[in-house]
């Protein structure tokens, strides 16, 4: 026995988590709902997508080695991929190419490198590279493409490809356009399709919402948009935000993610948008579309849930789900933009160091007595 | 139902945190066996925690087998015996089984051959039920006995701390959880020896009289189980049963045991004999029960011998003393590239440096790993902050957090964050995605802090001394000044006699010495006022 014997430290075994699997994970369970974007909005997805993957993973090779790492951290923590995959989930389905390429630079260099790498960034990468292209070119990236089933046979990958680059895009718009028009007839439902939309991109429901509200006149707004399940837009998102919900619950229960951030945010949103709407139900949404419309589902599983830049701690973990509710209502409710999961997210990791160090655990023993044994 | 009604129907509680490990503990269908016959024995001079007792043999020295090589006044000491009869070799300092290698005081035993041993009679009280209990704990100090759980505290002084009237043992709580994966020596000495374990708790009980005994033993030991409970009804054990827990690690640690019982959380500051509980292993049971009967002090434990490099793994009887590379040889030891010894279960236990070494009263098990068996540390990279650390903690603390004040050396924050709280048992490390070594930071972190401290109180013994030391200059200095002052005087005054004598007048003599003499105290006056108040000016400057 002459072999010199290795030595490490205890314990000497682990079990098979490692963080790359974590964030592969989360990227599975979003594969439903972008099938679902993809039904229901086209090729625009995997364009987006495959920009994100591409301009992620190649920023974060470059600074890997800058840093002196070994480039198989790509795929050891596959956080880079991540970050890609929801970003292109947040970005509208038709962004030019720039956008999406600036978006994921700035996401990956930026909000999470320059503060020290994985495990060290404040805010959340996607939604940094987000709301840092809302508020650089706040037009494309509210101008959303209406969603018709089958819509991956209208705007075909050739015709995506031309609008994302900006060629011809008037011309391809157009087509999209007639081809859904004429595959909707063939449906047998034309009027609804007619009473929809008139062009095959524009802004969202919830801007329009949004623009109806200074009038009080959201009620009857509703009621002329015909937000029903007979309407495409409605069933569209109502179809993807059940499939983040799904993808989410099937998080919860692989104990990938904890219940408490998506349930405390929910909660609160349910809560504050239920008061507004019984207080004031021309001004302010119904619940049902508040979770429907936007990434409110998307936000409380995907984005919220990003270890890094949330509170692990049992208690933390619940109050910063309902400051994210909090602000996600007002700002949705009281301010200025339509949607407010990136902005809401981004304020809340800000607060995420406080809470995390203002929260205590309970120690072990600390409720008991030694008259304990006697007990009644 | 109230508490105690739940102890005696042995409904259990949960404990918070802890993780599920492969069990690996294929070992425990194996009788046991007895080891070849060692021909040397090192024996370590202090095998559990507290301190080495003095050695009251010497080198060429024939002892039997049973018979005490150390002894000491000090509680905190316990002796170690010679496991088998023999020429004692050598007395100094060899390898012990620790993760860095260290030497210690050790005495080197030449065994007799087998037909020639000679046993040395200690006393025994096999009616002990007519002794007193401090002539019982004497007794079980006399024979050496140590938690055999791992920890290696010494049995009597935590037996003794519950017979005191202030402070009765409620609950006896015999520890056969064995939760530590590849383990199997506790539960292969409860299914072969479930007698004499027995016959060990009606001893302790003899002592401590306690309301209730409960015997903890994890379901995957079914045999273990049925052994323990009909022993208990053939021994007429009363008030006593077996309460079956379930899987988890590590619910073998004593205050989570008594959580699983009795639903009490006893702090990590508090003995868990101030809530009225004493828990001990059933090891330690087992050899309370032959140092009291039999007279036969700790001198051989069962060990599991497990891992995919050993051939002929089991549990085998091991003499303390017996080196453990022999042990790897005589079970088959077929190492692959870099192997891999670990000293205690792969949760909680060490790697060895080298094999060459004694087996202790507190080695419960040797692995030998193969390949993958037990999976080698990933590279480790940056904290996610993803908290499953704190999910798995049994004792709740929050160990990223933790981490965080050990590698910045925040000393007091890791205090003031539950560093003491921390038992080691690996569960953050064993679930952390990031591959970060928790537990090896605390342990740094457990010993820097440690330095800090003793570095500390050298500063202040330096600082005392220091101040001690010039208070007496300072004094001195004052005593000079007094007698020049004085012997100035002294001159003067002679001077001037001389001076008066040489006008030969009396009366001018006699008025120059009454004279010099106030001179003398006037200026031993002032030096006095000037040395008080150097001294308070200078002690002045201290205090600030």
């Amino acid at each position: 026995m002459s072999h010199t014997l290795y030595q490490e430290g205890a314990p000497h075994d682990a079990n098979v988590s490692s963080t790359g699997k974590i964030m592969r994970l989360v990227i599975y369970a979003l594969v439903p709902a972008i099938i679902a974007h993809f039904y229901f909005f086209g090729w625009g997805i995997v364009f987006n997508l495959l920009f994100c993957l591409i301009s992620s993973l190649v920023t974060e090779g470059i600074i890997l080695k800058l840093r002196g790492h070994s480039l198989n951290r790509l795929w050891r923590d596959s956080s880079a991929a991540l970050t890609a995959v929801i970003l292109a989930i947040a970005l509208p389905p038709l962004t030019p190419w720039y956008l999406t390429i600036i978006g994921c630079v700035f996401a990956i260099a930026i909000v999470k490198h320059a503060f020290g790498g994985l495990g060290h960034n404040i805010f959340n990468p996607a939604m940094g590279g987000f709301v840092f292209l809302l508020i650089s070119a706040p037009l494309p990236m509210t101008e959303y493409i209406e969603a018709v089933p089958n819509n991956y046979l209208n705007v075909t990958a050739p015709r995506a490809i031309s609008i994302i680059f900006n060629i011809n895009k008037e011309q391809n718009l157009y087509n999209a356009y007639n081809d859904a028009y004429k595959h909707v007839i063939t449906r047998d439902d034309a009027d609804t399709f007619m009473a929809n939309f008139d062009a095959i991109t524009g802004a969202t429901f919830l801007i329009d919402a949004k623009h109806e509200q200074p009038k009080n006149n959201v009620y009857s707004f509703i009621k002329v948009r015909m937000m029903d399940l007979s309407n495409y837009t409605f069933f569209a998102h109502l179809v993807i935000s059940s499939l983040f919900l799904l993808g989410g619950i099937a998080l919860i229960v692989f104990k990938v993610i904890d219940f408490r951030i998506p349930l405390s945010f929910l909660l609160t949103v349910i809560i504050i948008a239920s008061i507004c709407y019984e207080i004031a139900p021309n001004t302010y949404l119904p619940t049902l579309y508040h979770l429907t419309f936007g990434a409110t589902f998307f936000g409380a599983f995907f984005i919220l849930t990003d270890p890094v830049t949330a509170v692990p701690k049992p208690i933390g973990a619940v109050i910063f789900g309902i400051i994210a509710g909090i602000i996600f209502m007002l700002i949705r409710n009281f301010g200025g933009y339509p949607d407010a999961v990136a902005f809401s997210v981004l304020l809340t990791n800000a607060c995420a160091p406080l809470i995390s160090i203002l929260t205590k655990r309970r120690e072990f023993g600390a409720k008991s007595h030694p008259g304990d044994i006697y007990e009644r | 139902m109230n508490r105690w009604d739940r102890i005696r129907k042995g409904v259990i509680f949960s404990f918070k945190g802890g993780v599920y490990p492969e069990e690996h503990k294929s070992a425990h269908v194996f009788p046991s066996h007895e080891l070849p016959f060692p021909k040397k024995l090192v024996i370590p001079i202090k095998q559990h925690s507290g301190v080495g007792g003095e050695i009251i043999v010497s080198e060429g020295q024939h002892v039997g087998a049973f018979e005490p090589l150390t002894a000491s006044n000090s509680p905190m000491a316990i002796p170690v015996h010679a496991p088998l009869s023999g020429i004692i070799e050598k007395i100094g300092p060899s390898l012990v089984p620790h993760p860095s290698g260290l030497a210690e005081m050790c005495i080197t035993i030449a065994t007799d051959l087998p037909a020639m041993q000679v046993k040395y009679n200690n006393p025994n009280f096999p009616l002990y039920q007519m002794e007193n209990p401090a002539t019982l704990l004497d007794h079980i100090k006399n024979m050496g006995i140590a938690g055999l759980g791992g920890a290696g505290f010494p049995t009597d002084i935590k037996l003794r701390s519950s017979v005191n009237p202030n402070n009765p043992c409620e609950l006896l709580l015999i520890n056969g959880a064995e939760c530590e994966p590849y383990i199997t020596c506790d539960d292969r000495l409860m299914c072969e020896r479930a007698i004499e374990i027995v016959r060990g708790i009606k001893i302790i009980q003899h002592i401590l009289r306690p309301k209730f005994t409960v015997i903890a033993i994890e379901e995957n030991k079914p045999q273990a189980i049925m052994a323990i409970s009909a022993a208990l009804n053939e021994e007429h054990c009363e008030k006593a049963r077996v309460t079956s827990i379930p899987v988890k690690y590590p619910s073998g640690a004593a205050r989570n045991l008594i959580k699983i019982i009795t639903g009490i959380e006893v702090p990590y500051q508090a003995r868990s004999s101030a809530y009225g509980v004493v828990v001990q292993n059933v090891t330690t049971v087992f050899a309370v029960g032959r140092a009291v009967l039999l007279g036969e002090p700790l001198v051989k434990r069962m060990v599991t011998i497990s891992g995919d490099s050993i051939r002929n793994i089991g549990n085998y009887w091991a003499y303390i003393g017996t080196n453990v590379r022999d042990i790897l040889n005589a079970c088959g030891f077929t190492p692959d590239e870099n192997p891999r010894v670990i000293i205690g279960g792969p949760m909680m236990g060490y790697t060895l440096p080298n094999a060459n070494v004694p087996i202790v009263k507190t080695t419960n098990c040797i692995i030998a790993p193969r390949g993958q068996e037990l999976k080698r540390l990933k590279p480790q990279v940056d904290c996610i902050n993803c908290g499953r650390c704190a999910k798995v903690c049994p004792a709740r603390l929050i160990p990223y957090e933790l981490h965080d004040y050990c590698i910045t050396e925040e000393h007091n924050l890791a205090l003031k964050c539950g560093l003491k709280s921390c038992i080691e048992c690996g569960c953050c490390s064993f679930v952390c995605p990031s591959a970060i070594r928790l537990v090896e930071s605390f342990r740094e972190e457990k010993a820097k802090i440690k330095a800090v401290k003793r570095k500390e109180e050298k500063l202040k013994i330096a600082k005392e001394r220091y101040a001690a030391k010039r208070i007496r200059v300072q004094e001195e200095e004052r005593l000079r000044a007094e007698r020049k002052a004085q012997a100035l005087a002294k001159a003067k005054a002679l001077a001037e006699l001389k001076k008066s004598q040489k006008d030969n007048t009396q009366e001018d003599a006699t008025r120059a010495l009454k004279g010099a003499e106030k001179d003398a105290a006037i200026a031993k006056a002032r030096a006095d006022a000037q040395a008080k108040a150097n001294t308070s000016s200078k002690t002045n400057g201290d205090t600030k």
